[in-house]
């Protein structure tokens, strides 16, 4: 912190800050300079590291590299709460509210760094100072909850709220601090279209008036692009482009960043198409009839309709925060369903326990692996077969897999944990195939992956196909899930919005807006 | 000053209204029981500001009253005991007799110096690691008091100590304590402190200084624990370690419960319930006859009855009797329809 | 007794202890990895089983099935203690489960000083087991090495059981990834019972060779032992049943040679040592031994 600060300083600087995780990159080398007063978006896809960037910047975490600079004085190394005093003040994606305390009081919380804070002798005897500054601090926090239009929700606890409320007393919170840099993350998740546009008007407005930087992560493209004149993209941690939303929408290396590329070899692509027509055709596995599902007050899919045929490979696809993982989530019975029906072969399934859907032969590959990490390999695969007695059952189901990854046959006896990110995808997948199911659910599985892995990960899963197994994949990479499946559907904030043969969604541009606005 | 400024004080002459008349009626033995209700009160309280208000589950609480008791106790003992009875002490504390109010000020004082070295490493942790390590200081204690002997005569207890309090000074110090809580609860200070009950990523946020804002509770806590223990020990006129184990665990934490975390008036029915409850189950635990019915001694009945509480409570309705909910005037005088908006809870 | 002697006595003896302090660590190791629960009450639950075994032990039976009844004791109270009371609280708040145990652990003490008499009691005397036992020139009793011997047993068949079969499998999942683990098909309410059922028979094991040992049984018996066993199971590293084991032999040391070599003043504080040392690890190196740490999600 050697040079003092000057007027002419942006007023957030990232200097190639980096931060591993175990042995994940979660930022390299990133670079970035916000001017007083600028809007700026901070996009790219799933674990590229945004919400790092936040934490990183707000102090949570601390950098491995890199300078943080806050309006020229460096903050790396300092506390969330000596960063927030140099005027930084941040929403965060999952809300945290003060549950239990009323909503003015969590308001009340951003004036906490306001100027002369009571003497304690002032608090406990009432005096005039103590009396003077909860006033202010009261006046000040109703009138951010009026410009929100929620001031009639003052007296209530802040956690029976409905969710749009909260995400209101959220940047209630930050805004009341009145910072000079504001960092919102997700304001705009779960909020219906109209929702997010009054937010979007609101923050216009508030920027009118108060003039701080605002730096914003957002998944809405739509949002984003309409608020934001410049917008910086970042993948596995690193700058990929930065520019106006025209520029960044026409990048091919933003598109592929969301969208994947890459082509399966011919071998893979036979028997592609075998189950293209539209899956009420046939009798399906699998059908998703007006699926309403929440996280508390959150929205998470609203009537949502689908079928997956039998035999087939069914990929979802959508921008991260559509509600892939919770449409994967619901029928796999980890996650309940609010309203609506799933129906497995016919029967509706839709209230039993995961556990039980495990035993009819719906597996789940979750995403992110979640392989039990301080147990083998072996260990891990035998798992998935926990529900099965029969002991030569088991054997032929251990060879199946290892024949289908010999990568993770030679190392059988090596803790889970300690596998580089391929291997682990392999033993995820192979763990689910231990119990024979008849509906695979795939979450992402190419999450974080190298290209040339990707391709091996999705030609096996054309394998996996001709085991007799349907299959519901979930991607972020829609490029690689419309080669390798036979339909697919589009799913954005919730809702499908497109469904079609997998050959036709590929060449529609439509594909693109849903992830790029 | 308001309506409800009023309502209050005319509260607080009722209530010494109340005292008064108490002192001038009741016999000995009803009074000692009011005394020790007032006591459990301050107790309850003082632990539910850091338990409830704070977040910090802390099992050390008797540590603490212990502490200030006997400090207070050590302070106020005749001279002329002193050198017989706690020899191990330094000269210049063997020749000093304290009046009531600064030794029990200095207890209040000891507990908090205690707290502030416990407080600083342990507060880090969460939920059951603080639990057992607070559990832990309350047998380090206890262990302590039992083995100093010069100091503390043991396990035996220390009898004798000179009866300077009653319940004026017990009454005038719960409603300090109550006073003192309240007002900190609704202050900036209690934003901050609640605010990272709840969330204290967030609280770092708004600029809360978690560690110190934690430690200031629980160092506050321990005061009014510690001028409880004085209180106690002048009351009874015998402090020993018994007073102080796992047995004063389980009722602090139960009659907090009772009552509700998070609630000032929850604390206060909770003590009372449980501090008047047990003088009708005591003569239970002797046995004899109860409407003509011959009943054995049922040993250990009170803690039993304290145990159902416990579990009952955590199962049918663990947040309480008063839940997070505090009195308030505003019902009784309508001040919901003209009152200032807001206002600072 | 020369020096070597003395310090070669201390470990023998710090090792039978930490022995006992490794059979009451395993269960609470084991709740706490996969319920994230401290299950106070696990002292208890090995005194109700050695009181359980009592009557066994005066109708003249013989130490081994003494021993049983102890163990079927604690495994029924045990399971009754997690059905009725933590299987509801499973969904609740920390502060819950923990106010909770403390009721049981209150309402076990009481229930058992209410049925019995205020005298402390013992098993029936097994003279076998108060033999002598000489190796070289440390002294122990037959009851010494019972106990090693029978710990070792207990704690193989648990790590049989942990590493071979699909339940024990399930188990170590669930404590590193419970809702993976359902995604396996794993039925979580059956698997806490099963790892309720280990914990305690392996406190019931604890509680009769305490009994053998120390003799002195009051229904405040279980409490010390209890929170010990949670020390030890820190030391290792809570969640990890190798973690328990290697923290209890530890603890048993420790406490044993502080004992032993500090001057009697001082030795008085044994029970003190025992949580100066849990609030040392706990501030040092929370995760224990073989523990991971446990990150901050944001």
């Amino acid at each position: 912190m050697a040079r003092p600060a000057t007027s002419a300083d942006p007023v957030l600087e990232l200097d190639h800050v980096s931060i591993n995780f175990g042995g994940v990159r979660a930022l390299e080398d990133l670079s970035l300079a916000l001017r007083a007063g600028e809007i700026r978006g901070l996009i790219g896809p799933n674990g590229s590291g945004k919400s790092t960037a936040f934490n990183v910047i707000s102090g949570i975490y601390r950098p491995r590299r890199g300078e943080i600079r806050v309006a020229g004085r460096s903050v790396v190394g300092l506390r969330p709460d000596q960063i927030a005093s140099r005027g930084v003040a941040r929403t965060f994606q999952t809300l945290r509210l003060f549950q239990a305390m009323s909503v003015v009081e969590n308001v009340m919380l951003g004036t906490h760094l306001g100027a002369r804070a009571p003497s304690p002798v002032s608090i406990l005897f009432g005096l005039p100072a103590s009396r003077r500054f909860e006033k202010e601090a009261h006046e000040r926090s109703m009138a951010v909850l009026e410009a929100l239009q929620i001031a009639d929700y003052a007296r209530e606890t802040a956690g029976n709220l409905p969710y749009g409320v909260q995400k209101r007393v959220d940047l209630a919170r930050s805004l009341v601090a009145n910072p000079s840099l504001l960092l919102l993350d997700e304001p705009a998740a779960g909020l219906t279209g109209a929702e997010s546009h009054q937010l979007m008007e609101l923050i216009r407005k508030l920027h009118a008036e108060r003039a701080f930087t605002l730096l914003l992560v957002e998944h809405d493209m739509q949002f984003v692009s309409d608020l934001c004149p410049r917008i910086t993209v970042i993948d596995f941690g690193k700058l990929l482009v930065e520019g106006t939303p025209e520029e960044v929408r026409e990048n091919r290396d933003v598109v592929a960043a969301y969208l994947g590329t890459g082509e399966l070899s011919a071998g893979a692509k036979a028997g592609h198409g075998v189950a293209s027509k539209a899956p009420a055709a046939q009798a399906p596995v699998l059908e998703v009839k007006d699926l309403d599902v929440r996280y508390g007050a959150v929205p998470a899919l609203r009537s949502v309709s689908l079928g997956v045929a039998s035999g087939s490979i069914t990929a979802i696809i959508g921008a991260n925060g559509a509600g892939k993982t919770t449409l994967l989530s619901t029928v796999s019975g980890i996650v309940a369903a609010h309203r609506g029906q799933v129906l497995y072969k016919a029967a509706d399934v839709t209230r039993l326990s995961c556990e039980h859907r495990v035993t009819q032969g719906i597996i789940m590959c979750p995403e992110g692996r979640r392989l039990f990490p301080d147990m083998t390999v072996h260990d891990n695969l035998l798992l998935g077969a926990y529900n099965v007695t029969d002991q030569a059952a088991i054997r032929t189901a251990l060879e199946r897999v290892y024949a289908l990854f010999p990568r993770i046959a030679e190392r059988q006896r090596q803790q889970a944990g300690t596998l580089s990110g391929g291997e682990q995808q392999m033993v995820a997948i192979g763990r689910s195939l231990m119990a024979e199911p008849t509906l695979l659910l795939l979450d992402e599985p190419s999450l974080g992956l190298a290209p040339n892995l990707v391709e091996l990960i999705f030609e096996t899963i054309a394998e996996i196909r001709k085991l007799g197994c349907s299959i519901m994949l979930v991607e972020q990479n829609a490029a690689m899930a419309l080669e390798v499946a036979d339909f697919g559907y589009v799913l954005e904030t919730g809702r499908v919005t497109l469904s079609a043969p997998a050959l036709e969604l590929k060449a529609r541009s439509d594909v693109i807006e849903a992830y790029l606005g | 000053m308001s309506q409800a400024t009023w309502a209050t004080l005319a509260a607080i002459a009722v209530f010494a209204l109340a005292v008064w008349a108490a002192q001038a009626q009741l016999n000995p033995f009803y009074l000692q029981i009011l005394g020790l209700l007032g006591i459990n009160i301050m107790a309850t309280v003082s632990l539910n500001f850091a338990a409830g208000f704070g977040g910090m589950f802390s099992l050390g609480h008797p540590a603490f009253m212990a502490i200030g008791g006997y400090t207070a106790a050590i302070l106020t003992y005749p001279v002329a005991m002193k050198s017989m009875r706690i020899p191990g002490h330094p000269d210049w504390l063997l020749q000093l007799q304290l009046p009531f109010l600064p030794a029990l000020l200095i207890g209040g004082l000891a507990a908090s110096v205690i707290a502030i070295l416990v407080g600083w490493p342990v507060l880090r942790l969460r939920g059951h690691y603080l639990a057992v390590a607070t559990l832990g200081l309350t047998v380090i204690v206890q262990v302590a008091i039992v083995n100093l002997v010069d100091y503390t005569r043991g396990a035996l207890g220390l009898s004798g100590i000179p009866g300077l309090t009653n319940l004026w000074w017990i009454a005038g110090f719960l409603v300090l304590t109550i006073f003192i809580v309240y007002r900190l609860v609704h202050s900036r200070f209690g934003r901050a402190l609640r605010a990272v009950r709840d969330d204290y990523v967030a609280a770092q946020m708004s600029g809360v200084h978690v560690a110190r804002t934690r430690l200031i509770g629980f160092t506050i806590a321990a005061f009014f624990a510690g001028i409880a223990g004085g209180l106690l020990g002048h009351l009874l006129r015998i402090l020993t370690p018994g007073q102080f184990s796992f047995s004063a665990v389980f009722l602090g934490v139960a009659m907090m419960i009772l009552g509700g975390m998070g609630s000032i008036t929850g604390s206060i029915l909770g003590a009372v319930i449980m501090t008047i409850l047990p003088q009708f189950i005591i003569p239970l635990e002797r046995g004899g006859s109860i409407l003509g019915i011959e009943v054995p001694a049922l040993n250990g009945l009170t803690q039993i009855v304290t145990a159902l509480i416990l579990i009952g409570v955590m199962l049918v309705k663990p947040a309480g009797l008063a839940g997070a909910k505090e009195f308030s005037w505003r019902p009784l005088f309508g001040l919901s329809r003209q009152g200032k908006r807001g206002g600072s809870a | 007794m020369s020096e070597l002697s003395e310090f070669l006595q201390h470990l023998a003896n710090g090792l039978v202890l930490g022995f006992l302090y490794a059979l009451v660590g395993i269960g609470l190791s084991m709740v706490y990895g996969i319920l994230r629960m401290i299950n106070f009450a696990h002292g208890e639950i090995l005194m109700v089983g050695v009181f359980l075994a009592l009557p066994v032990s005066a109708l003249g039976a013989p130490a081994w099935l003494v021993l049983l009844a102890g163990i079927a004791g604690a495994t029924i109270m045990g399971l009754i203690v997690q059905w009725t009371i933590y299987r509801p609280l499973l969904r609740s708040p920390e502060v819950t489960l923990l106010v909770a145990s403390l009721g049981v652990s209150l309402l076990l003490q009481n229930l058992v000083l209410m049925m019995t008499s205020p005298q402390p009691k013992r098993p029936d005397p097994a003279p076998f087991l108060d033999q002598p036992f000489r190796l070289g020139e440390i002294v122990l009793r037959n009851v010494d090495l019972a106990i090693v011997l029978i710990a070792m047993a207990a704690m193989l068949v648990t790590h049989l059981f942990l590493k071979q079969t699909r339940h024990g499998r399930a188990l170590r999942a669930l404590a590193q990834d419970m809702s993976a683990a359902r995604m396996m098909g794993v039925h979580v309410p059956f698997l806490v019972m099963i790892c309720f059922v280990i914990g305690s028979a392996l406190a019931g094991v604890a509680g009769v060779l305490i009994g053998y040992k120390y003799g002195h049984l009051t229904p405040l018996s279980g409490f010390l032992p209890g929170l010990k066993g949670f020390v030890a199971a820190v030391i290792g590293g809570i969640g990890s049943f190798p973690g328990a084991v290697v923290g209890g032999l530890i603890l048993g040391l420790l406490e044993t040679f502080l004992v032993g070599y500090l001057p009697d003043a001082l030795a008085q504080y044994r029970d003190a040592y025992v949580f100066l040392v849990l609030i040392l690890v706990l501030l040092v190196r929370p995760s224990g031994l073989f523990g991971k740490p446990e990150s901050v999600k944001v």
